[in-house]
């Protein structure tokens, strides 16, 4: 983490140990993106992506009021920790969830700044037609590497023996498609037709 | 753990499909809480892989849906299973596609046209004894040493210089043909197996129109694959049925 970072997250940390509301927000905001990321990635569905999220924010926001954070310049890091440690406790027990964090208010809430949280059937349908649209605009074999790639698993090496092309081959077009279609969703990221 | 080696070795990737190790996993999730730009390609990735799971069918007409799971190492098992359902899949999808409808190499070849398309090296196995050797044999000796370690570009300036070399030997124009469309030189490979066959009547007659009609599946062009494979089912022998198969499946 560059050094210039450490003094913000000390100072989000301490802001937050102290008890300010406002920071609540801005640790929502910060850290939401990351941790539904990690949630979304390992788990199966959304919405209880979405939960554990908002568990792992209230978690951390109790550990700083109770001074658990020793070092506040790592609070990336102790984010990162803690929604992991929620995720694997998750996919240990479905069944068993952590107790809820009380954070000694009666009704503390954590601003959900998801923007999917509240997104309807049609704006759900519309995303999932510009995602479709971009994979359609790539040529067939680069589909097939990507449908490969992220949704079987496999490896460009795997790949390459399924297709009867070059690893390399398969490596390059890859990273170019998935770089062509990153261009293109953020386009339309900053269009307002997409959420992620 | 930086930008540059989680590209390199397609950690984002990998932390998807869950093939990193617990340390690898945490070191990535480690850099991405300070990595806005590798969050960004872990979201995107993300997004288009729940897009995959979803409509993967849509996108690969007739491929089996994917199982919405964690993927764990072993996924790669399942993949002949998920390849040999995209390849049976092929007839349906062609009817979509007609096959007047699309022009040799005017459009893009459909990845289940690759599936078909796909060559296995075919095997050769050297004589045990050599007698005096010309240049051209040894060449094509030297060429086929590359090619029985599976370094199929390497094999190619030896092959094609036993080719000019001695240009009426079957054996020779096959292989090098055989070489080049597997490190993706279709039309130079497409060449070479026509030369083989226009030198008539050899043990290499049949396979030549075998690999032909592969070759012309890789670039979309199902009329002369077609062709080609008719030529073997009528007159070939050890790979008719094959043939007969990928006919079977354009049909």
């Amino acid at each position: 983490m560059p050094d210039r970072n450490r003094e913000r997250w000390k100072d989000l940390a301490l802001r937050l140990q102290a008890g300010d509301a406002a920071s609540e927000s801005e640790l929502a905001r910060l850290f939401y993106p990351h941790l539904m990321a990690m949630a979304a990635s390992r788990l199966s569905d959304r919405e209880t992506a979405r939960e554990i999220v908002q568990e792992a924010l209230l978690a951390v926001l109790s550990a700083l009021r109770q001074g658990r954070l020793r070092e506040p310049e790592k609070l990336p890091a102790f984010v990162a920790g803690t929604g992991r440690n929620l995720i694997n406790s998750h996919v240990r027990s479905l069944a068993k969830r952590p107790e809820p964090v009380t954070l000694g208010l009666e009704e503390a809430t954590i601003p959900d700044p998801d923007p999917d949280a509240s997104e309807s059937f049609l704006e759900k349908e519309e995303r999932r037609d510009v995602v479709l649209g971009a994979l359609r605009g790539l040529k067939a074999v680069d589909r097939g590497i990507l449908l490969l790639t992220l949704a079987r698993g496999l490896n460009p090496r795997e790949i390459a023996v399924e297709m009867g092309l070059k690893p390399e081959t398969i490596r390059l077009r890859k990273t170019r498609a998935l770089s062509r279609l990153r261009r293109k969703l953020e386009k339309m990221k900053l269009k307002g037709r997409l959420n992620y | 753990m930086d930008c540059d080696q989680i590209e390199r070795e397609e950690l984002i990737e990998k932390y998807l499909t869950g093939r990193l190790d617990r340390a690898e996993q945490e070191g990535f999730e480690a850099h991405y809480f300070s990595c806005p730009k590798c969050l960004k390609k872990l979201e995107v990735s993300r997004l288009l892989q729940e897009k995959l799971w979803e409509q993967g069918e849509k996108i690969l007409p007739k491929t089996q849906k994917p199982h919405r799971v964690w993927i764990k190492r072993r996924a790669w098992a399942f993949s002949a299973a998920a390849v040999a359902l995209v390849v049976g899949g092929v007839a349906l999808w062609w009817q979509f596609m007609g096959p007047g409808r699309a022009p040799a190499g005017t459009e893009e070849t459909p990845f289940s046209l690759m599936m078909l398309a796909r060559i296995e090296p075919p095997s050769y196995i050297p004589p045990a004894l050599r007698g005096a050797e010309d240049e051209a044999a040894e060449r094509f000796r030297m060429g086929m040493k590359h090619y029985q370690d599976g370094l199929y570009g390497e094999a190619v300036p030896d092959l094609r210089a036993a080719a000019e070399l001695n240009p009426e030997r079957a054996g020779i124009r096959f292989f090098l043909g055989i070489c080049l469309l597997l490190t993706e030189k279709t039309n130079e490979g497409i060449e070479e197996l026509r030369k083989t066959i226009s030198l008539g009547d050899s043990v290499y007659l049949e396979e030549a129109h075998f690999y032909l009609a592969k070759a012309y599946l890789g670039k979309g062009d199902v009329g002369a694959a077609k062709a080609e494979l008719n030529w073997v089912q009528e007159k070939g022998s050890n790979l008719k049925e094959e043939a007969a198969q990928i006919l079977a499946q354009l049909r």
